[in-house]
């Protein structure tokens, strides 16, 4: 983990933004708070004030001007912390009691309330004035003081507060970032390592099963589909090399002979005309991976339509019938009427011609194929039987493979892609294909899924 | 017949435009989409052979526009796109045949010959077909040899009607499996054959003459007598 990686995070952007928004509003409900508190305090004074000159006018009237000017002298001198202000005036404004202040001039605001400058401390004095009958007047006031002491000491905690708030919300955004950092960056080596050639990389998963699990394992199980198509590929292209190799040297051995020949007219014509036929195998080999290519993409599907896949086997019948018959093999059909399946009715046919081309190919002669076509409740089950040798059980699935030949000896004939093209079609319509015992011979089986109109049509 | 080669491929052009001279066409040669569309807008030929991919403006372009305007020359694609759909569009955009490289001569040749006889509309409306003395009721569906009535399965029938239709040309096999089987792919097997070889039992017998003639690297040929 670089620092470079944990600034340029997209996790911890987030982190940060939160934490900004969370400040952002639990700086407002601090704001208020103090707002209300402050205001509460005041009122507080505001009260004290009141009450003190509410005591001193009933004072006054229990005992008279003495009974004030004792309260306040008393008062005058146990207040030490100078929070009061008392000023006592007579009718003509010499000084009774209380501070040496001068009288204030403010005018008082709608609650009768004075706000004076204090001589001590900051704040202001809250003060209000009393009017005696015989003319003396008085002034209590009272220091704010403690309002401006809770107010700093409100807004020291709750910077505090905030500050170690944000502290926090910073902190675990960037524990949270590198956390997650850690198993992207776990995702990330393997990717690096893939991508260096080491395709047996996978990401490690973890017990949590969270959503990096989810992904890994996605990531995992791409890459397990990623290898096998590499290796079929891989096979292919190996069994390309191979099979191409034969035809083209041959046509190059015979093309380099032909040059000896060449006042021969009549061999040298033979020669190209091999040539040209050595070409068309080697195209047609071409042609057959390209079609089967064709039909992997699933692109014919973009063209299916419903088929008559009775007629089709029919057809297949028809077609195959004299070439079975001339080399002394009996070919049978047997089929349900009116089956239909939404598909490409040239590739379904081209597979069973393949499948029926096969049979007849491997049956000796006398032998029997069979052609069944069943409608099942789920499926459609399309079967090409023959007694013929039948494919031993260990290569029933390897037949499938391009260009792979039971038995390569047996003959030239073929190039190894007719089972190909049928598993592709039979994929390409949903389906699944597979060969069974026929006892004797080989029974190829074609489970197609039954279109879903199918009663209706 | 006028043929107009429509091909940007220079080998390929010179191997199209020396075999239908070969075989007694005069031959127009453009390389590219644009002179190609002028050249067939603007001069009556007998026939079009066109590249799919060209420069400029491609085939199937070329052969809508020639039929929006109304003409109708005969006409065929060439294509390295094989497959089905790739077919279908072709056609679709008014090509009268498909044909996909790599291609014999002959095969183009006996594709050619098929839709210029189509357009020139022979035999398209007969109710009977006769080659020599084979004779074919289209509306009876019955065939006969001189006085031999000859008894044929539908799917030979198809067949025999298509030859005789082509009388004189020769009709390849995947022209046969396209047209009597109505499949699109080269079947790569001798089936055709075996039909035709059972159909020429039926047609030609010891005593008459021959008319169903093997065409060596082409395909078949139904003609009264060797040429």
């Amino acid at each position: 983990m670089r620092g470079r990686d944990l600034l340029r995070s997209r996790a911890l952007r987030l982190a940060l933004l939160y934490a900004a928004l969370f400040g952002v509003s639990i700086t407002a409900l601090l704001g208020a708070i103090y707002l209300l508190a402050a205001n509460q305090v005041r009122s507080h004074v505001d009260e004290f004030v009141a009450s003190e000159l509410e005591m001193l006018q009933a004072d006054y009237v229990v005992d008279g001007f003495d009974g004030v000017l004792g309260l306040v002298q008393s008062r005058d001198a146990s207040d030490r912390s100078n929070h009061w202000l008392y000023l006592y005036v007579a009718a003509d404004g010499s000084r009774l009691a209380g501070d040496d202040d001068p009288w204030p001039d403010a005018t008082p605001d709608t609650d009768g309330f004075l706000t004076l400058p204090a001589r001590q401390h900051r704040g202001v004095v809250r003060a209000r004035v009393a009017h005696f009958p015989d003319g003396s007047r008085i002034l209590v006031g009272l220091n704010d003081y403690e309002v401006g002491e809770m107010r700093s000491a409100l807004a020291r905690s709750m910077g505090l507060g905030l500050g170690a708030m944000l502290l926090l919300a910073i902190g675990g955004g960037i524990l949270v970032t590198l956390a997650m950092l850690r198993q992207i960056e776990a995702i990330n080596r393997v990717t690096r390592d893939i991508m260096a050639g080491d395709l047996r990389q996978r990401v490690p998963i973890t017990a949590s099963n969270d959503e990096f699990d989810m992904l890994g394992r996605n990531i995992n199980a791409m890459l397990d589909r990623i290898s096998t198509l590499m290796d079929a590929i891989r096979g292919v292209t190996d069994n390309i090399a191979h099979d191409l190799r034969l035809p083209l040297s041959r046509l190059r051995g015979r093309l380099e002979a032909s040059l000896a020949d060449r006042n021969q007219p009549a061999q040298l014509e033979s020669a190209i005309e091999q040539s040209i036929d050595d070409v068309d195998s080697i195209l047609t080999t071409f042609g057959a991976l390209l079609r089967i290519a064709n039909v992997e993409s699933g692109r014919p599907r973009e063209s299916f339509t419903q088929v008559d896949l009775t007629a089709i086997v029919h057809d297949a019948e028809q077609l195959f019938e004299p070439m079975a018959s001339a080399e002394h093999k009996t070919l049978r059909l047997d089929a349900d009427v009116g089956v239909q399946i939404r598909g490409s009715r040239d590739l379904l046919f081209q597979a069973l011609a393949n499948l029926v081309d096969n049979a007849i190919k491997y049956t000796r002669a006398g032998g029997n194929i069979l052609i069944t076509l069943r409608r099942r409740d789920a499926h459609i089950e399309l079967c090409v039987a023959d007694d013929g040798p039948g494919i031993p059980e260990d290569q029933r699935d390897k037949v499938f493979q391009r260009l792979y030949r039971a038995d390569p000896s047996r003959s030239s004939a073929g190039n190894g892609l007719g089972l190909s093209l049928v598993r592709a079609v039979v994929l390409l319509h949903d389906g699944y294909c597979q060969i069974v015992d026929n006892a004797p011979g080989a029974r190829v089986i074609l489970s197609l899924p039954v279109a879903i109109d199918s009663r209706l049509a | 017949m006028r043929i107009l080669v429509i091909e940007d491929d220079a080998d390929t052009a010179r191997y199209l435009i020396k075999g239908l001279r070969e075989a007694g066409h005069a031959v127009d040669h453009a390389a590219n989409g644009k002179d190609g569309l002028f050249m067939a807008a603007s001069e009556p030929y007998d026939g079009l052979i066109v590249d799919r991919m060209l420069p400029h403006v491609d085939g199937l372009t070329i052969v809508s526009t020639l039929r929006a305007s109304g003409n109708a020359m005969p006409t065929i694609i060439l294509s390295a796109l094989g497959e089905v759909d790739d077919r279908v569009r072709g056609l679709r955009a008014g090509g009268d045949d498909y044909l996909v490289k790599p291609f014999s001569f002959a095969e183009l040749l006996a594709r050619l010959e098929a839709v210029l006889r189509r357009s020139r509309g022979s035999g398209a409306t007969d109710t009977v077909l006769r080659v020599a003395d084979l004779e074919m009721d289209l509306l009876g569906r019955s065939v006969r040899r001189g006085h031999r009535a000859i008894d044929l399965k539908p799917q030979e029938f198809r067949l025999l009607e298509y030859l005789m239709r082509n009388a004189g040309q020769v009709v390849t096999r995947t022209m046969l499996f396209e047209h009597v089987w109505d499949y699109h792919f080269d079947p790569q097997t001798n089936v055709i054959d075996v039909h035709i070889s059972r159909l020429r039992g039926k047609i030609d017998d010891a005593q008459s003459v021959a008319l169903i003639h093997t065409v060596r690297g082409a395909g078949y040929c139904l003609r009264a007598s060797k040429s």
